[in-house]
């Protein structure tokens, strides 16, 4: 089935139906960048409530009433503080709902080829904050610390032991030392947390290079998102789960497909195995933005009249791609400055036409005469 | 004439929504309670408001489902206080109603009014 058809079936006919009950102000599918920001929101604020009790250790050497661990603090959240499973629950289905919402959003972007050409960082950085987002949802299965989190952490220590050289350096890090102790879960909670906040970071590398992008879905929207997740929250209670043995070695565990399907594929295939699934499915989303891979012509970038440029600087101000570059005239101009435009960054949208008022840069293929006659025909029928 | 007409069919929809808002915003008092009902449990604003008895019958109303969520929820092994869980899903269907009324008012200006300048 040729692209088009699959986007036509997957996308447009859901969304008109979709338009039609809601109208295009509250179609979700035009919101697919904006929804996972939202959802981020969701997941600080749970997040922040949870970490006020959480204790990232592991000590259970002692099973007695006074055991302080991350296990009981995060049993003491979900019986003691009042609503405290519920902010549990928002936090994980938010997760699961970050990663779907992502994932749409991935899809459509690449449906509607909107990571050709200049649109490279959107993508790159888009598969960045993917990665991102996986890891931090599954570092916070580990911070739970039943018996799937010291499965999790097992298997990990497995995967990453297995890769040569660095393996053993690898593992240090990830347990903070040789063993599992203390340390191990603070470096958990450090990489949940910060990696969380890093998301910040790497959203303005994903928004610096796009004009006027859509961060914040209308309220209504919000609503719905939010008592979609807390439907999840009823119809998915929090279970209770046994607190992590180190003196034990469990082998079974409920999988969330979202963010542990790293750990299926790595008890069905084995460390060799996984690792070179893992570099191919990163190779592909890392690769896709190339424009052998597609066969579209380049979009035409804008082209300075040199004899009429006076470097008055106002179509690099205006360039929202930042692809407009003054240079030192050449010698014998009367002006200091040179407009010239980087043709990789270019999307010719024609703001450096409008803003130019010596007519001295121009689209190649939609030239200011063309476009002012088009003005004129149309002003004239009406 | 029609365009009445649609403003007086979303003047309906928008009141049942509000109104279904409103009773499920009422259930989650219920709710947070462990889904009993007494008149200590009745939020102070209500009782400010002289609305004590009706919201008491309204209680006695969810009192009848409480049977059926803790069992649902015993079921799935539920951890923690179960009224919690019914007060997020009472949640869930009050910002419900609450989204469609927002989108029943705010649907007038979806479509964006190009205006083309008239030669006099």
């Amino acid at each position: 089935m040729e692209k088009s058809n699959m986007f036509h079936t997957l996308f447009l006919v859901p969304e008109k139906l979709i338009n039609k009950i809601v109208t295009s102000k509250y179609n979700p599918l035009y919101y697919h960048g904006a929804l996972p920001q939202f959802i981020m929101y969701v997941l600080f604020l749970s997040g922040l409530l949870l970490f006020a009790y959480y204790v990232p250790t592991v000590d259970n050497a002692y099973f007695s009433k006074n055991l302080i661990n991350a296990f009981t603090s995060v049993d003491y959240i979900t019986n003691s503080i009042p609503f405290g499973a519920v902010v549990r629950a928002i936090h994980r289905y938010a997760g699961d709902a970050m990663v779907i919402a992502i994932l749409l959003h991935m899809v459509r972007v690449w449906f509607t080829d909107r990571f050709r050409q200049y649109r490279w960082v959107q993508w790159l950085s888009g598969v960045v904050l993917l990665l991102m987002v996986m890891f931090i949802g599954q570092t916070g299965y580990y911070l739970i610390w039943d018996e799937r989190s010291l499965l999790l952490t097992r298997m990990t220590v497995s995967a990453l032991e297995s890769l040569p050289g660095i393996g053993e350096h690898l593992k240090h890090w990830f347990l903070n030392g040789r063993n599992i102790t203390n340390l191990t879960l603070s470096n958990y909670l450090f990489i949940h947390i910060g990696l969380s906040f890093s998301l910040l970071f790497a959203l303005w590398i994903h928004y610096v290079r796009m004009t006027r992008p859509v961060i914040t879905p209308p309220p209504a929207l919000n609503y719905l998102l939010v008592a979609l997740i807390l439907l999840a929250v009823y119809v998915f209670p929090i279970t209770e789960t046994k607190m992590a043995d180190l003196n034990l070695q469990p082998t079974n565990m409920e999988i969330d497909w979202f963010f542990l399907w790293p750990y299926w594929l790595l008890s069905a295939v084995g460390s060799g195995g996984f690792w070179f699934w893992m570099v191919v499915l990163l190779a592909v989303l890392c690769l896709i933005p190339l424009p052998m891979f597609y066969g579209s012509k380049p979009v035409e970038a804008a082209e300075v009249v040199t004899n009429k440029c006076t470097g008055c600087r106002l179509c690099s101000l205006d360039c929202p791609y930042q692809a407009i570059e003054m240079v030192p005239a050449p010698a014998g101009s009367r002006f200091k400055l040179l407009a010239t435009v980087k043709s990789y960054r270019c999307s010719s949208c024609g703001v450096c036409v409008g803003a130019c008022a010596f007519d001295a840069i121009d689209l190649p293929e939609m030239p200011d005469a063309q476009v002012n006659l088009k003005i004129k025909e149309l002003l004239e029928a009406k | 004439m029609a365009v009445g007409s649609m403003n007086s069919i979303r003047a309906v929809l928008v009141g049942i929504f509000a109104l279904g808002c409103v009773y499920f915003t009422m259930a989650m008092p219920w709710a947070e309670h462990n889904m009993t009902a007494t008149k200590e449990t009745v939020p102070h604003t209500i009782k400010l408001l002289y609305l004590t008895d009706p919201t008491i019958k309204l209680f006695d109303m969810f009192a009848a489902q409480k049977e059926a969520h803790e069992q649902k929820l015993k079921n799935k092994n539920a951890e923690g206080n179960l009224g919690e869980y019914v007060y997020a899903l009472a949640m869930a269907a009050a910002m419900t109603f609450a989204a469609f009324a927002i989108m029943t008012i705010g649907s007038e200006d979806e479509v964006e009014k190009t205006v083309l300048p008239s030669k006099n």
